[in-house]
């Protein structure tokens, strides 16, 4: 249990560092894709209600966003956060799935 | 359960308070020892673009048709500028003038950008202070150092919209007037008398009035001319010329303080 959320440690710093420093050269129209911000999206949408695991990671990869950006630390933390808390309030209440969640 | 949950709230607007006081250690901490990863990805990312660039580049004939157009008008410009040049130094020697300052340069390379930020790996360990101008090989301006840290530095580009600096057109005679970024990869040039004669095509530079840049650093060219009856000023939009798809280096003035 532990192992997992270190290695999501690893994995969105590698993530945000790999958005800064490579995804950067291959802007559309002044956007960059964010993997770590796809990460949180899609684990909160197939995330079981009662499990948190998703607002953690939304945690580490506001974090890991604030630290290699010119933002205060805490400003992609809570909106990351407030995203997650969103999609799980919208797709465990009004979606269903037709499979089970993770 | 009230209590519980402001409990929390507390704990974690103390936490983000703490974590803001030592903001530029945690970020120095990280920036340590992600420089070589960072330039990593950078590298590859950059060579990656460029082998794309190459294979869906169209119009590769029409863009060395018009460099070499723009290089032919350029020699011309060069001829003269020679002619000038000589002209200045014997004045300078006849006054006494110092001219052609030459500045002392830190090679540095990029890592990473972020908006309207790019980040170099050089940092005051290499005796880098924040303020410092940042160009390109081709003394072009990219932007200046907001934040330094110890082997790592961000630089603000001169497209952000929080950066305004004095500049010079070059037109019939050289006017000052006041730039600002506006965030869209261009820049405005305000506070030019309306009866100064410029014109598009003209070139700027910085000027050294408030002293934040060096003066003579190119910056870009006059695109349009904005001249309104109503305005007590006219302001043109300026294309500047440093593309970050050329720079792959960047050069920090050390020997110039703001």
């Amino acid at each position: 249990m532990k192992i997992k959320y270190l290695l999501s440690i690893v994995i969105i710093y590698f993530l945000v560092l790999f958005e800064n420093s490579f995804l950067e050269h291959f802007a559309v129209f002044g956007f960059v894709f964010s993997p770590a911000l796809i990460l949180v999206i899609i684990y909160n949408i197939l995330e079981n209600e009662k499990k948190f695991f998703g607002v953690y990671l939304a945690l580490i990869s506001g974090f890991f966003l604030d630290v290699f950006s010119d933002h205060f630390i805490g400003y992609n933390i809570l909106i990351l956060i407030l995203l997650s808390l969103f999609l799980k309030l919208v797709f465990n209440k009004y979606v269903s799935f037709p499979f089970k969640k993770i | 359960m009230k209590y519980k949950f402001l409990l929390v709230l507390v704990l974690i607007v103390l936490t983000l308070v703490v974590l803001n006081i030592y903001q530029k250690d945690i970020k120095n901490f990280f920036y340590n020892f992600s420089l070589p990863v960072e330039r990593c990805f950078w590298r590859v990312g950059e060579s990656t673009a460029d082998f794309f660039a190459n294979i869906f580049q169209t119009s590769l004939k029409d863009k060395v048709d018009a460099l070499e157009t723009e290089n032919q008008a350029l020699l011309s410009q060069l001829i003269e500028l020679e002619e000038l040049r000589a002209e200045n130094k014997v004045l300078g020697e006849a006054f006494g003038a110092k001219l052609n300052e030459e500045f002392s340069l830190l090679l540095s390379d990029i890592i990473a950008k972020d908006g309207s930020f790019l980040m170099i790996d050089r940092g005051y360990s290499d005796g880098l202070a924040e303020g410092m101008a940042v160009i390109t090989e081709g003394k072009v301006l990219a932007g200046y150092l907001e934040t330094v840290y110890q082997n790592a530095a961000r630089v603000r580009l001169i497209w952000d919209p929080e950066v305004s600096f004095d500049g010079k057109v070059f037109g019939q005679t050289a006017v000052s007037g006041l730039l600002t970024g506006n965030g869209d990869s261009k820049l405005v040039l305000d506070l030019i008398p309306k009866e100064a004669g410029i014109k598009e095509g003209d070139l700027v530079s910085t000027s050294s009035i408030s002293g934040l840049f060096p003066e003579g650093l190119l910056v870009g060219v006059v695109e349009k001319i904005n001249r309104t009856d109503l305005d007590s000023f006219q302001t043109a939009d300026i294309i500047h010329y440093f593309d970050l798809d050329l720079s792959k280096d960047l050069f920090v003035i050390l020997n110039h303080e703001n």
